[in-house]
C-alpha cells in the first residue's frame, strides 16, 4: 500500500471522489455542447461555402454548355467583377493547361473537392476551399470559396472551448476540493470523538449540528448508541459487583463446612457443604438463564402458546403448597388466552410469580391469579413491597431486608422481567392493600 | 445407594473430561452396571456402533465429533440405544436440539450422580412397546389407564387429573427411583426448580390417598434421590 500522506487525505473522501467524477461527466457534457455549436457555427459556414461552389459550378456548366468555353469565360469575369470582397475563385483551364479565364492558377484540375492556401496579391495567404471538374472537351474547370471567415470562427470557438473547459475543471476541482475538505474534516471529528469513546471516555459525546443534515443525524445516532452502550456497562458493572459480593457469602459458608469438616468429619458437615455447593451451583444457573434470556436468542423459537392452560397447570401444581401454609389460591383464569413466546420459560415465569407470593404471603392468606386478554395479575396479602423498593426487587440478588432470612437467591423477579422483557410484555408492582400485586400487561394481540 | 433391581446394564460414557468420566464411572460401577468409556466423538462412535450398550451417556461438547453428531450418526446407522445427553449448557433450546437429534434424555452439568443413575435406569428399562399396557399394577394397586380409574384392594381412590398422571409416572417405572426432577419434567413439564416444596407436597397428597389406611406403604422415599412405588417394603 502507498504510503499514506495526510496532505492527501482529502483526496481519499467520498465527497472529493465523487466531486470528481461528476467533473469527468460535466466536462463531457461541456464537449458534447461545444461539437454541437462546432457544428451548428464553423460547420455551417462550410457548408454554405461548400453549397456555393456546387451552385456556381453548375451555373457555369450550363452556360458552357450553352455557349461553350467562351460564354464559360465570360461568365467567369463577369462574376469576378461583382465579387468586390474578393471571396470568389476560379479557373477555367484550356486543354494544355493553360488558364483561359479566372484568378487561380497552378492547381490541380484533378476532379474533387479540395482544400488550400491561396496567395493574395497583397502577399498574404486565404484558405479556399475548391471543386474541380474536368470538361467534356478536355481542360478544366475550378471553382472555388473563401475560407477565411469560416476559419476565423473555428478558432474563436476552439478559444472559447479551451477558456470554458479550464473554467469547468477549475471550479469543479475547487469544489470538490472545498467539499471533500468539509466532509474529511467532520468524519476526522467524528471519528476522534469515537477514538476517545474507545479510549475510555464513555461520557464524550459527538458533536450534533443544528444543520440536521446526514452528518448531524449519524452523529445524533451514534451518541444515542453510546448511551445504550454506557447504560449496558454500567448495569454490566453493577451486575459484575453484584454477583461478587453475593457470591461470597456462600462461598464463605461453603469454605468453613469444609474446615469442620476437615477437623472432624461427620455426615451432617459434609451433607451441609453439599447443600452449600448445590446452592452455589443453582445461582450460576439461574445466572446464565437469566443472561440468556435477556440476549433475546430464544426468540426465535417463540411459537404460539396457550398461556391460560400454563397458568392452570401452575396454580395446580402450588395450590398444594399453598394449602400446606393454610393460604388459598383463588385462580380467574380467562379461558384461550394465546400468545407467540417460548413455553418453557413463560411457565417459569408464573411458577416464580406464585411462588413469590405462597413464600411472601401471609400464612393463611388469600393468594390471587388472575389472567385475562390483557394481563396477568398475581398477588398476595403479605407485607407487600414499599414503593420506593419498587423498581429494585428486579435487580439480580436483591432482596429485602425483611425476606433476607428467608431461602431465596434474589433471582426470581429478576428472571420474571427478563422473561417479561423479552415477550414484550410490561411488568409493574401495585399495592394490593394489603399485600403485592404484580401486573404483567400483554402485549397487543397482532 | 439407591436399590437397582433386575440384570446387569451395559453402560457407554462419552465423556472427554476425565474427572467426571471417572466420577461416572465409578458410579455405575459401584450400581452394578459395566461401563465403557471413549474420550471423543470419534472413539464413542466407534463403541458405539459396535453396539451391545442398553444406554449411552453423551457429553455434547466432544473433541473430534461433537455429541449432537455423534448422536445423528449412531441414529443413521440405525442404533436404537437410548442416549442421555450430559451438557454445560442449560439453555431452553440447547435441550429440544438434543432431543431432536436423537437423544431421549437430557441432564444440565452439574447433577447430583442419583439423578444420573435414576434417568439411566428409567432409560434401560423403558418397556419395549407401551401401548399394549392398558393396566398398571403394583402389589394391590391398580391403575386402569382406559377408564382412567384406580383402585387398591377394590376399593376406588379418587384422584385429581394431575394426582393420576403422577401416579401413572411413578407405576409405569415400579421399582426405579424416580427423582424429583423427573417428576418436574415428566408430569409437570416444568424445566427449572422451583423453590417451595411443591414435589414433596403432591407426593405426600398421593401417599394420603394411596397408602393411608392399608397396612403396607407403596410410594417410599429415597433419601437424597427421590421416590420409589414398589410392592415389597
Amino acid at each position: 500500500m502507498a504510503e499514506r500522506n495526510p496532505r492527501w487525505a482529502f483526496a481519499r473522501t467520498t465527497a472529493f471522489r465523487v466531486t470528481l467524477l461528476h467533473l469527468v461527466l460535466t466536462l463531457a457534457g461541456t464537449a458534447l455542447v461545444g461539437g454541437v455549436a462546432w457544428w451548428v457555427t464553423a460547420g455551417f459556414a462550410m457548408r454554405q461555402a461548400a453549397q456555393e461552389i456546387e451552385r456556381g459550378m453548375g451555373v457555369l456548366l450550363q452556360s458552357g454548355a450553352l455557349s461553350g468555353a467562351r460564354g464559360v469565360a465570360l461568365s467567369i469575369e463577369a462574376r469576378l467583377a461583382a465579387d468586390r470582397n474578393g471571396q470568389e475563385y476560379y479557373l477555367l483551364a484550356a486543354p494544355d493547361g493553360q488558364r483561359l479565364a479566372g484568378n487561380l492558377s497552378g492547381v490541380s484540375s484533378e476532379r474533387g473537392w479540395r482544400e488550400g492556401a491561396i496567395r493574395l496579391p497583397d502577399g498574404g495567404e486565404t484558405p479556399v476551399l475548391m471543386y474541380a471538374q474536368p470538361l467534356p472537351g478536355g481542360g478544366a474547370l475550378v471553382v472555388g470559396r473563401d475560407l477565411s471567415a469560416a476559419r476565423a470562427l473555428e478558432q474563436r470557438l476552439l478559444a472559447s472551448a479551451v477558456w470554458v473547459g479550464g473554467a469547468v475543471l477549475l471550479l469543479g476541482l475547487a469544489g470538490g476540493l472545498l467539499l471533500g475538505r468539509s466532509v474529511a474534516r467532520r468524519a476526522a471529528a467524528m471519528e476522534a470523538s469515537l477514538a476517545s469513546v474507545q479510549g475510555g471516555d464513555l461520557d464524550h459525546r459527538l458533536v450534533v449540528g443544528r444543520g440536521g443534515d446526514e452528518f448531524d443525524r449519524l452523529a445524533a445516532r451514534i451518541n444515542a448508541t453510546l448511551d445504550r452502550l454506557q447504560t449496558l456497562m454500567s448495569a454490566l458493572r453493577e451486575v459484575t459487583d453484584d454477583i461478587a459480593h453475593d457470591l461470597r457469602t456462600p462461598l464463605t459458608r461453603l469454605r468453613q463446612r469444609l474446615d469442620e469438616a476437615a477437623r472432624a468429619p461427620d455426615p451432617a458437615t459434609i451433607a451441609a457443604a453439599q447443600a452449600e455447593a448445590d446452592r452455589l451451583l443453582e445461582i450460576f444457573a439461574a445466572l446464565l438463564r437469566i443472561a440468556q434470556v435477556e440476549s433475546g436468542t430464544q426468540r426465535a423459537g417463540f411459537a404460539p402458546v396457550d398461556l391460560s392452560a400454563i397458568a392452570e397447570s401452575v396454580a395446580e401444581v402450588y395450590a398444594p403448597a399453598a394449602e400446606e401454609r393454610g393460604q388459598t389460591l383463588a385462580t380467574a383464569i380467562a379461558p384461550g388466552v394465546m400468545l407467540t413466546g417460548d413455553p418453557a420459560l413463560l411457565t417459569q415465569m408464573l411458577a416464580n410469580l406464585v411462588e413469590n407470593a405462597v413464600r411472601h404471603g401471609r400464612s393463611g392468606g388469600r393468594i390471587g391469579l388472575a389472567i385475562t386478554s390483557d394481563e396477568v395479575v398475581v398477588s398476595d396479602d403479605g407485607p407487600g413491597i414499599p414503593e420506593a423498593e419498587r423498581e429494585k426487587v428486579f435487580r439480580r440478588f436483591h432482596r429485602l431486608d425483611a425476606s433476607r432470612s428467608t431461602p431465596g437467591s434474589g433471582l426470581g423477579l429478576a428472571l420474571v422481567r427478563a422473561v417479561a422483557e423479552l415477550h414484550g410484555m410490561e411488568i409493574t408492582l401495585g399495592d394490593a392493600a394489603p399485600g403485592l400485586r404484580v401486573r404483567v400487561a400483554l402485549p397487543r394481540a397482532a | 445407594m439407591p436399590d437397582v433391581r433386575g440384570g446387569t446394564v451395559r453402560i457407554l460414557v462419552v465423556e472427554d473430561d476425565a474427572e467426571t468420566a471417572a466420577y461416572v464411572a465409578r458410579g455405575l460401577e459401584e450400581a452394578g452396571h459395566v461401563v465403557d468409556r471413549a474420550t471423543d466423538g470419534q472413539d464413542g462412535l466407534f463403541l458405539a456402533t459396535g453396539g451391545g450398550h442398553d444406554v449411552m451417556v453423551v457429553d455434547r461438547m466432544l473433541p473430534k465429533l461433537d455429541g449432537l453428531s455423534l448422536v445423528r450418526a449412531v441414529r443413521a446407522a440405525g442404533i436404537a440405544t437410548p442416549v442421555i445427553f450430559l451438557t454445560a449448557r442449560t439453555g431452553v433450546g440447547d435441550r429440544v436440539e438434543g432431543l431432536e437429534a436423537g437423544g431421549d434424555d437430557y441432564l444440565a452439568k452439574p447433577f447430583a450422580f442419583a439423578e444420573l443413575l435414576a434417568r439411566i435406569n428409567a432409560l434401560a428399562r423403558r418397556p419395549p412397546m407401551k401401548q399394549e399396557i392398558t393396566v398398571l399394577r403394583v402389589a394391590d394397586l391398580e391403575m386402569d389407564l382406559i377408564r382412567r380409574a384406580v383402585t387398591r384392594s377394590g376399593k376406588r381412590i379418587d384422584l385429581q387429573p394431575r394426582e393420576f398422571r403422577l401416579l401413572e409416572y411413578l407405576m409405569r417405572r415400579e421399582g426405579q427411583v424416580v427423582t424429583r426432577t423427573m417428576l418436574l419434567e415428566g408430569v409437570w413439564d416444568f424445566h427449572f426448580d422451583p423453590k417451595t416444596s411443591v414435589v414433596e407436597t403432591h407426593i405426600s397428597r398421593l401417599r394420603g390417598k394411596i397408602d393411608k389406611g392399608f397396612a403396607r406403604d407403596l410410594l417410599h422415599t429415597v433419601r437424597g434421590a427421590g421416590y420409589v412405588i414398589r410392592a415389597d417394603g
